[in-house]
């Protein structure tokens, strides 16, 4: 590259540099220097060191926030990736039927995610919901499915597969569309069965589109707030509190600002491991 | 000679300057509440007709109202005060208050309201405690502008169906008795269409709870004057295994409440779910309005109750103040406008137009509101003046109630012993001040 072409480089690349180092490297590094301090009411009040992490790290509520969301995120993940798996896989042709179906399947993405978990919480709402109607002739329709632990996470689950299910069909099925229909035909010409083309072909040569799905979804669903918030309010009991829904209370609920700009800096740290895969999986992608 | 060119220009700049000296003598005060006097509703109007009496009796000073959401208006003012973009004058409910009084966001309006109320005006006052509430080092940070309190809602028709008293209600042992009575099984289908008692029980949008109350009738408060908890105690436990025990053992609450907020409560309630709930006496004409397949007049009132029978239930008062910045530039003409607001007259318009409480004695015992209209407020107001009960507003006791809904969710489910609970709880408070 010349050195003019540099230049011009650099000088078209400054203004975007200037944006990114204002809404984003600034706060964060307010919010670091606020994870260093006691924060009271808004206020600095005095310096603590790593006081905040310490308190942060050690905190029964944010270990608890913490085996919270890897089991939300795991189960989320799992169930959303074959959901999303599946329908891409049977939603590949482009018959009308596929398209509308595709169409349906997206309706819950298209709708906030707000408006989304709060109408699965009047769905599952026992008192007044249609959760009861439609599991009562299997004999469980008085189970109130948002106040026992184990189903509130299953429903926070659910809400997560529901709504981004869609998201990874996507993903997959953009994959799925870039191998080559030859492979499948000769494959079928020769005899394999539909599991041994999945198993052989499909699987393979989607590897890496099927990563970067798992990690994105993954990164999603750890970071997200919406889902523990609308639905379940992180209950009962704290059962389904994630990690950035304690964040959120330590900070915009319990105003300990120090501690939740520490919990946030350390979540900002776990990201930026996960999007490191990330990035790695896309720079495989594009030698291949 | 003057040439008429001349002549024009000179009485073109004659003009602007007097414009713009206008402009300089009118001062234009801002203020955020929730209120928008542009909507109908009657707190609306009454703000409208308080702010159009205030112009004209003040042809400098003009106010603008800004509407903000209720939950923000604390944060947002003390992030603004920081940031020396405050609004004159702000609203803060009494939950958030010691987010004001903890720091210096509020100016001081003793001296130019309070010290220049007549003897008459302050023994006019029903709660003249409230004020000492917003009193920090000698300076009162906030005036009450409108007051409310708990109060046990509950079915009539229910109740004489039941062959219930209301004033078996007056003790938490009557208000178990009369929920067994009161739940019931309609369709036979081995689940309860109407509960003895509502709960809410979740950790957002939550409310008071009778644990709540229990706590406070059994140690005297909820939060001493150092802000330290007082609830992690014996009194605190009879609380929290009161409304335990009635979803639990007694079955008079369902499980669903550990999941619900108190929205959701008070919805089920106006749809003929629960007979019995505690609910903030300001939703009486709401739940009035949305009542389902029962007569709105069988909306009754009841104090909160008492853990010994001819004793006085806890009624904590709460409600919204009005708040100046301390780094107003037009200080003056915002404590002039919150002095309107609470003056006797505009306390007549809150109550009259707005619906609110009277907060004056002079208003108790005024013809205009001794009318089957304003009987609930009466009577709430009547709730108040024998057992009102002051948090310290310099205390953070904003979410409190969230963590006594924990403490009663952690019990249900058995996950920690009530003791256990109870301290983690008062921890969480603690851990606020």
């Amino acid at each position: 590259m010349l050195q003019t072409d540099r230049l011009t480089a650099y000088k078209m690349l400054w203004p975007a540099v200037v944006i990114e180092a204002a809404l984003v490297l600034t706060p964060l590094a307010v919010g670091f220097w606020y994870s260093l301090n006691n924060v009271r009411f808004f206020r600095i009040r005095n310096f603590v060191g790593l006081d905040n992490y310490l308190a942060v790290i050690s905190s029964p509520l944010v270990l608890n926030s913490l085996i919270v969301t890897a089991v939300f995120a795991i189960s989320a993940l799992v169930l959303t990736f074959f959901v999303g798996f599946a329908l891409a896989l049977w939603l590949e042709r482009d018959t009308s039927t596929s398209v509308l179906m595709r169409v349906v399947v997206l309706v819950p993405y298209m709708i906030s995610m707000l408006v989304g978990s709060m109408m699965l919480k009047w769905l599952f709402a026992n008192e007044s919901g249609l959760a009861p109607l439609i599991l009562a002739p299997f004999g469980v329709g008085d189970i109130s499915i948002l106040s026992e632990p184990k189903t509130a996470m299953a429903a926070l689950v659910f809400n997560a597969m529901w709504r981004d299910g869609a998201f990874a069909m996507i993903m997959l099925l953009a994959a799925l569309k870039s191998v080559p229909a030859q492979l499948f035909q000769a494959a079928r010409v020769d005899g394999a069965s539909t599991f041994y083309i999945l198993r052989r072909i499909t699987i393979p040569l989607l590897r890496i589109p099927i990563m970067i799905t798992i990690v994105r979804l993954f990164i999603h669903f750890v970071n997200t707030l919406t889902y523990p918030l609308i639905l379940t309010g992180g209950g009962p009991a704290d059962a389904t509190e994630t990690i950035v829904l304690r964040m959120f209370r330590l900070g915009f609920q319990d105003h300990l600002l120090g501690q939740a700009n520490a919990l946030a800096i350390l979540i900002f740290a776990a990201n930026v491991i996960m999007v490191a895969m990330l990035l790695a999986l896309f720079r495989q992608a594009q030698r291949i | 000679m003057i040439s008429k060119r001349a002549i024009l220009l000179a009485l073109a700049t004659a003009g602007m300057l007097a414009g713009t000296s206008l402009a300089f003598a009118q001062s234009t005060v801002t203020m955020w509440t929730f209120l928008d006097p542009a909507k109908p509703g009657g707190r609306e109007q009454a703000l409208k007709s308080m702010i159009e009496g205030f112009e004209k009796e003040n042809p400098g000073i003009k106010i603008k109202v800004e509407p903000q959401v209720w939950t923000t208006l604390a944060e947002k003012f003390v992030l603004g005060s920081n940031a020396g973009s405050a609004p004159d004058i702000t609203w803060v409910n009494a939950e958030n208050l010691g987010l004001i009084l903890n720091t210096d966001a509020a100016a001081d309006l003793a001296p130019s309201i309070m010290n220049k109320w007549t003897a008459a005006r302050k023994s006019d006052l029903l709660m003249p405690k409230s004020l000492e509430s917003v009193t920090v080092g000698g300076k009162v940070l906030a005036v009450p502008l409108m007051t409310s309190t708990w109060v046990m809602m509950y079915r009539k028709d229910l109740f004489r169906a039941a062959g219930i008293d209301v004033a078996s209600i007056s003790t938490w042992d009557g208000v178990t008795q009369a929920a067994k009575k009161l739940t019931k099984d309609t369709n036979g289908d081995g689940v309860p269409d109407v509960w003895g008692i509502g709960l809410g029980l979740a950790q957002e949008r939550f409310s008071a709870t009778p644990a709540v109350f229990g706590a406070i009738g059994a140690d005297g408060g909820l939060i001493n004057s150092a802000c330290k908890p007082l609830f992690a105690s014996k009194g605190g436990e009879r609380g929290v295994m009161l409304q335990a025990n009635w979803v639990t053992v007694d079955k008079v609450a369902p499980r669903e409440s550990i999941s619900m907020t108190s929205d959701d409560a008070v919805d089920q309630f106006a749809a003929g779910r629960f007979a019995m709930q505690i609910i903030s006496n300001t939703r009486f004409e709401q739940i009035q309005r949305t009542a389902s397949n029962w007569n709105k007049e069988d909306l009754g009132m009841a104090p909160i109750p008492a853990w010994t029978a001819g004793a006085t239930g806890p009624q904590p008062v709460v409600g919204w103040y009005a708040v100046a910045s301390r780094k107003s530039p037009r200080l003056d003409a915002a404590t002039k406008f919150i002095d309107y607001m609470t003056s006797t007259s505009s306390m007549g318009l809150w109550t009259e137009v707005g619906g609110q409480m009277p907060m004056n004695k002079s208003l108790m015992s005024s013809a205009k509101i001794k009318t089957p209209q304003f009987a609930p407020l009466l009577q709430a107001a009547a709730f108040l003046e024998k057992g009102a009960v002051f948090m310290p507003g310099a205390c953070n006791w904003s979410r409190t109630f969230a963590d006594f809904n924990l403490a009663t969710q952690q019990v249900i489910l058995g996950k920690a012993p009530v003791a256990d609970a109870l301290k983690q709880a008062a921890k969480a408070t603690a851990d606020r001040q």
